[in-house]
């Protein structure tokens, strides 16, 4: 399962009714819980399988019928998303209106490494 | 309006560029004998300079001039020479400068609002156990960050990472704070209003760059002041592990040393050297600084002389011509020029050069009729000295000595009334009309009929002829031309760049 999932707004979508729900669900029952009957069910069972490839969702088969229940975590989701943002913010404009102790992402190991040496820390 | 703002931010950039090259040229000296903190402050006041419109302290030489011009006709070529290349910027600059007001609020909104945004986020972060001696730092715990930061002049935030060592802590304070007691921040909010308001200027970006390196540069040393060798070993193992805490690929894009590296050697450095800035240094310094500020400010104001002669008959124009639609509201007078209406009540000027309408910009207005006094006693000014301007017959339109040209206008309104009773030699065409004067236009009252009064200023010359006919008499290249009018008045339209530039109507 990987840890930082990218899915997409569409994908989301899919995610928030199995959120909401809590259980394991059909994609029949997916599709018809989506609002204006959004997508058709094609649609909809190949964004899951694409999840469930992701690791986003787990699927499981009882019978005929597949079940698919999230495994992504909605906390952390959402957690990762305001992370995200807050780090795009903040190299893109907001940086000029800050004091940090450091610039990030500029030195690599041996970088550091080389100045260790340079001043005998 | 917009033109007048534009011009001083110009003017400002300009002062603050000087600044710019004095200080990067004076860089290897002033690095090694005034210090890091005197980079910063000098850096600092570079930007400050494009903030603040010091050089209008200079005395604008720019209405003297043009005052003082009139006695002596050699200096007349100047001026003329760049009212005549300015009046075809005039309307470009009403764009560029509408241009750059898009530029800057575009920018200012999109920072600021990402930072509005920025600070919404961070407000969910949880606050920290860590105490500071300053209360009214709020600490946060924010895990979107990998180095600590400080924001917020108002309400200043500390932002930390997860997880830093405990005896690192101290340090990490320490640096911060200086920022906080020096108001770092504050100045970076000044630097992003520089870098909105001039983002035209490529060297508000560099002057940004210095101010930045200075500021942790200096930031370092002050927070080190002090320290024994150890201790500021400790410091900067702080950093550097703070630096590697944070997850990072080990390839690069570049394989010469990195920006990155190269400033934290430099702080490094600036750490680790105790020389001390001895008190004569110190007073050269300040002089240095006073003297480049000094000397940005004057280019400043010598570029704001020269952007104010460029602009001044734009202005001259406009201010006439608002001041002429108070005037023409007034019943004209019968015993001089009248003025003509055009159909979107644009009227031609003409009138302003008559004592009794002269308008209140005197400073602009008053050194024509003596212009005109100079032109009285050289009636044909030889075309060639018109064409020294740009080679071309048109420069003619310049308003100087040639009595072909627009300056003439103003000695022609009285002129042309006595053409009705007496007769006047001082320009040549003057015998002609008072020769056509009495000839019947009937041929062109017929043809001229509907169009009667509607030319506008801008008018081209083919539109012009279209309303109103082949003119009755020209001058010099179609500059000024003479139209006789269905009911017996004349029309007398000066052209600059085949476009009607003003004109009045002489009535019987």
């Amino acid at each position: 399962m990987r840890k930082t999932t990218e899915i997409s707004s569409a994908e989301l979508e899919v995610m928030q009714v199995l959120w909401r729900a809590g259980r394991p669900m059909k994609i029949q029952e997916v599709c018809d819980t989506l609002a204006n009957n959004k997508w058709k069910y094609n649609t909809v069972g190949t964004l899951l399988l694409r999840m469930a490839e992701k690791g986003a969702v787990t699927s499981e088969k009882s019978g005929r019928t597949i079940y698919y229940t999230a495994v992504l975590d909605k906390d952390e989701y959402t957690d990762l998303q305001t992370k995200s943002l807050i780090s795009k913010l903040y190299n893109g404009s907001v940086k000029e209106l800050a004091v940090s102790l450091f610039k990030s992402k500029e030195m690599t190991k041996e970088d550091i490494d080389d100045i260790r040496k340079m001043f005998d820390l | 309006m917009l033109i007048e703002i534009f011009k001083t931010v110009i003017a400002m950039s300009a002062a603050g560029t000087a600044a710019a090259l004095l200080l990067l040229a004076a860089k290897p000296i002033t690095k090694r004998h005034f210090g890091v903190k005197w980079q910063y402050y000098a850096w600092l006041a570079a930007i400050v300079l494009m903030l603040i419109p010091m050089f209008t302290l200079i005395e604008p030489k720019e209405t003297a001039d043009v005052l003082t011009a009139a006695p002596s006709a050699g200096q007349l070529q100047p001026i003329s020479e760049k009212h005549v290349r300015l009046s075809i910027d005039a309307e470009a600059l009403h764009y560029v400068s509408f241009v750059w007001l898009i530029g800057v609020l575009a920018l200012l909104t999109i920072r600021l609002v990402n930072y509005a945004r920025f600070a919404a986020l961070i407000s969910c972060c949880p606050d920290a156990d860590a105490a500071v001696s300053e209360k009214r730092i709020r600490v946060k715990i924010c895990g979107s960050i990998s180095s600590p930061l400080l924001i917020g002049v108002i309400s200043p935030i500390l932002l930390l990472p997860h997880n830093i060592p405990k005896n690192n802590m101290k340090y990490i304070l320490r640096h911060e704070l200086v920022h906080y007691r020096r108001k770092d921040v504050l100045f970076k909010w000044v630097t992003m209003l520089v870098c909105s308001i001039h983002w035209f200027n490529p060297f508000v970006y560099i002057i940004a760059l210095n101010i930045d390196e200075a500021c942790e540069i200096s930031c370092d040393e002050e927070a080190t002041k002090g320290m024994s060798v150890t201790e500021q070993k400790c410091y900067m193992n702080a950093v550097l592990e703070l630096m590697s805490a944070e997850k990072k690929k080990s390839c690069r894009l570049t394989t010469s040393m990195a920006s990155g590296k190269k400033l934290i050697i430099k702080r490094f450095a600036a750490i680790a050297d105790s020389r001390c800035i001895k008190r004569p240094m110190r007073v050269i310094s300040v002089l240095t600084g006073a003297l480049i500020a000094v000397t940005s400010i004057t280019a400043g104001g010598v570029f704001a002389e020269n952007a104010d002669i460029i602009t001044a008959p734009l202005q001259t124009k406009l201010q006439q011509e608002e001041a002429m639609t108070e005037i023409t509201d007034k019943e004209p007078h019968n015993d001089s020029a009248e003025l003509m209406y055009s159909d979107n009540n644009k009227e031609l000027t003409g009138i302003e050069d008559i004592p009794e309408y002269r308008t209140g910009n005197e400073a602009e207005t008053l050194p024509e009729p003596e212009l005109y006094k100079t032109a009285e006693g050289e009636t044909k000014k030889p075309i060639k000295e018109a064409s020294e301007h740009e080679g071309k017959d048109k420069t003619v339109r310049s308003e100087s000595k040639t009595d072909n040209g627009i300056g003439e206008a103003p000695e022609r309104i009285p002129e042309e009334y006595e053409l009705e009773g007496g007769s006047t030699e001082t320009d040549k065409e003057l015998p002609n009309e008072k020769a056509k004067d009495n000839a019947e236009d009937s041929a062109e009252a017929g043809r001229n009929e509907e169009k009667s009064a509607s030319v506008e200023i801008g008018a081209e010359r083919s539109e012009v002829h279209e309303a109103l006919g082949k003119p009755e008499s020209v001058t010099y290249e179609g500059v000024k031309e003479t139209y006789n009018m269905n009911d017996g008045s004349k029309v007398i339209l000066h052209y600059e760049e085949e476009r009607v530039y003003r004109g009045y109507r002489v009535v019987d």
